[in-house]
């Protein structure tokens, strides 16, 4: 529906490749970081109660909401000659590969330290660190997106490739790997305590980043000519406020927040419930052949339905899906043989709507980049993709800090207990709650409760309006722009004052 | 990264590390002097890169699946529809 006619492909092959593994190897890190093992993490791993995970979650949920747009300005007021996102991505991947590992080390480097108040500052300033070089390597990453093709399709295609091999590189972190080596060290099968399972997972991710984060900054060109003059750090501010589609979507994601938190309860689901992480292993990579089909077919779907279209209609249909698997295995949610296939079934067909979403939803910020940029002649990547990064952050924070707040309301505690030879372990217990089991509100919060609270954020969509002929509209008056730009820079020598 | 080693516009070698938009040598903006050519140049390469992965897809295809299908919708085969693409209008 969005692209009738064949459009020029300026990205080759090899280079859209290249860019999607660039973000196969920082999901394989953010996989790690994301909500289900996150919590998992500072609780069991690390010692540190739950409230003070809440709080610091929290807190850096909140930074979160300065530190992004911060990134985005300093982006959208970079000029150089490799453009003003590649500089970034070519310097990120060491620092965060180092980050990666103090963070994932922790528990490891302070395994004789019994106090606690050091363990919280080190996990503070770890996260800190850990959480600034990602904002730093992640906002020109996905600008990049929007600024590598001027063509519509292109960006679609980097988009796709860069979320299907994202999903499966960084599956292989989040769904093999880790619960893989968390369940050989609880069984004993291996010797390694948890404390050094995640500092080896922490040092093969810090390798991913180096050896494919790296190959957006080294391979990938931005091709979207922009003004020469810089920006004022303050504009791309001014600039978000004027952006309403962007407004928009902001709206959108935050109202879906909460419908995140099935990521943190699904990690205490298997492993409380089902009594074995690698069941999520098994649910997720089954599920990830809805996202093969999904990725497939969305050149097909596009030319059926708008964007805007497909994100009501990517919402909708998990909602659907997530409330009939609830009621489902409501009676049985402890016997793995029925809620197996009912969660595989289920994240076959979300698969499907998932990859859809992910595709789409990084696309129409790069339709209100486009949007902005004809309306005020100024391109703010950086100001509207930090949006998007801050807002999947915030998701992740924010359902990760409720979900930990939550888990003593619903009856699960965590205790604990000096052995003899003067080291800690962890124990964890499931009460009850409201007269219901804890394992029956894991079960409901893993799966009715995102999918119902994830409808509100499609409200924000029925006063979106780009899509269609407006934004073809939008795409051919641009062209001609930047061609009327790339041509007085090259008849005048491009040695204007301001481009010195 | 090659294309990063010289000024586009008099040819002077660049560092690496030098960073400014404007060549040291010349002064022509490094990131907008003849844009449109470089896309041109860029339209042509990935064509090219289209081209050759279809062909490569082709000695895979033994039971000639691709062929068939696009004779059946009537459509061009995708190798020559690559051929033709940069001749096309972005719009």
């Amino acid at each position: 529906m969005e692209q009738p006619k064949k459009e020029v492909r300026y990205v080759g092959v090899k280079e859209n490749l290249l860019f999607g593994l660039a973000n196969g190897g920082q999901c394989f890190s953010y996989g790690m970081f994301s909500g289900s093992y996150l919590s998992l993490f500072f609780v069991k791993v690390f010692g540190i109660p739950t409230g003070a995970v809440a709080t610091m979650l929290l807190i850096l949920g909140i930074w979160d909401t300065v530190n992004d747009p911060i990134m985005g300005g300093i982006v959208d007021k970079t000029r150089t000659r490799y453009g003003k996102l590649r500089p970034w991505l070519l310097f990120v991947p060491i620092p965060l590969a180092v980050s990666t590992i103090l963070f994932w080390g922790g528990p490891l480097l302070l395994q004789n330290t019994r106090e606690l108040t050091v363990k919280i500052v080190y996990m503070y300033i770890s996260y800190l660190l850990w959480e600034f070089f990602y904002t730093l390597g992640d906002v020109p990453y996905w600008s990049l997106s929007a600024a590598l093709s001027p063509s519509p399709s292109d960006r679609t295609r980097a988009i796709a490739t860069a979320r299907f091999l994202s999903g499966l590189i960084g599956g292989i972190a989040t769904v093999i790997m880790l619960p893989v080596m968390i369940d050989l060290s609880n069984t004993g099968k291996i010797s390694w305590s948890l404390k050094e399972v995640f500092a080896c997972c922490g040092v093969i991710s810090a390798v991913f980043i180096v050896g494919l984060f790296s190959l957006a900054g080294l391979f990938v060109k931005e091709r979207v000519v922009q003004q020469v003059e810089e920006t004022s750090f303050f504009d791309a501010f001014r600039f978000l406020g004027k952006n309403k589609p962007l407004l928009l979507i902001i709206l959108s994601n935050v109202l879906g927040t909460v419908s995140a938190v099935a990521g943190v309860f699904g990690a205490f689901y298997y492993t409380e419930v089902l009594n074995l992480m690698s069941w999520n292993s098994v649910v997720s990579l089954v599920g990830g052949l809805g996202g093969l089909v999904g990725m497939a077919t969305i050149a097909l779907v596009k030319k059926r339905f708008d964007n805007r279209q497909l994100m009501i209609l990517n919402k909708v249909i998990p909602a659907i899906l997530g409330t009939l698997a609830f009621f489902a295995g409501s009676r049985r949610y402890d016997v793995w043989y029925i809620v197996i296939p009912i969660i595989a079934a289920k994240n076959i067909l979300c698969g499907v709507f998932d990859a859809y979403n992910s595709v789409v939803s990084t696309e129409i910020i790069g339709d209100t980049v486009d949007y902005m940029e004809w309306k005020t002649g100024i391109r703010n990547e950086g100001m509207a993709f930090s949006v998007l990064t801050f807002v999947g952050k915030l998701q992740g924070r924010l359902s990760t800090s409720l979900g930990t707040a939550l888990l003593p309301v619903i009856g699960y505690f965590v205790t604990e207990q000096l052995k003899p030879d003067g080291t800690t372990v962890t124990v964890s217990r499931c009460t009850e709650a409201f007269g219901q089991p804890t394992q029956f509100w894991l079960w409901a919060f893993f799966t009715v409760f995102p999918a119902i609270t994830s409808l509100l954020s499609i409200i924000p969509f029925r006063f979106y309006t780009l899509r269609g002929d407006k934004m073809r509209e939008i795409r051919a008056e641009m062209k001609e722009r930047r061609l009327a730009l790339a041509a007085e820079a090259t008849t005048n020598g491009g040695t204007s004052d301001e481009g010195r | 990264m090659k294309e990063d080693k010289t000024c586009p516009a008099c040819g002077g070698k660049l560092s690496l590390f030098y960073l400014k938009q404007t060549c040291p040598h010349c002064g022509v903006n490094l990131l907008t002097y003849n844009a449109e050519a470089r896309l041109e140049q860029d339209a042509q390469k990935a064509a090219q890169e289209v081209e050759a992965l279809w062909n490569r897809l082709r000695r895979l295809d033994k039971a000639h699946l691709i062929e068939k299908h696009y004779q059946k919708k009537g459509k061009p085969f995708p190798w020559e529809a690559a051929e033709e693409k940069p001749a096309e209008t972005d719009e």
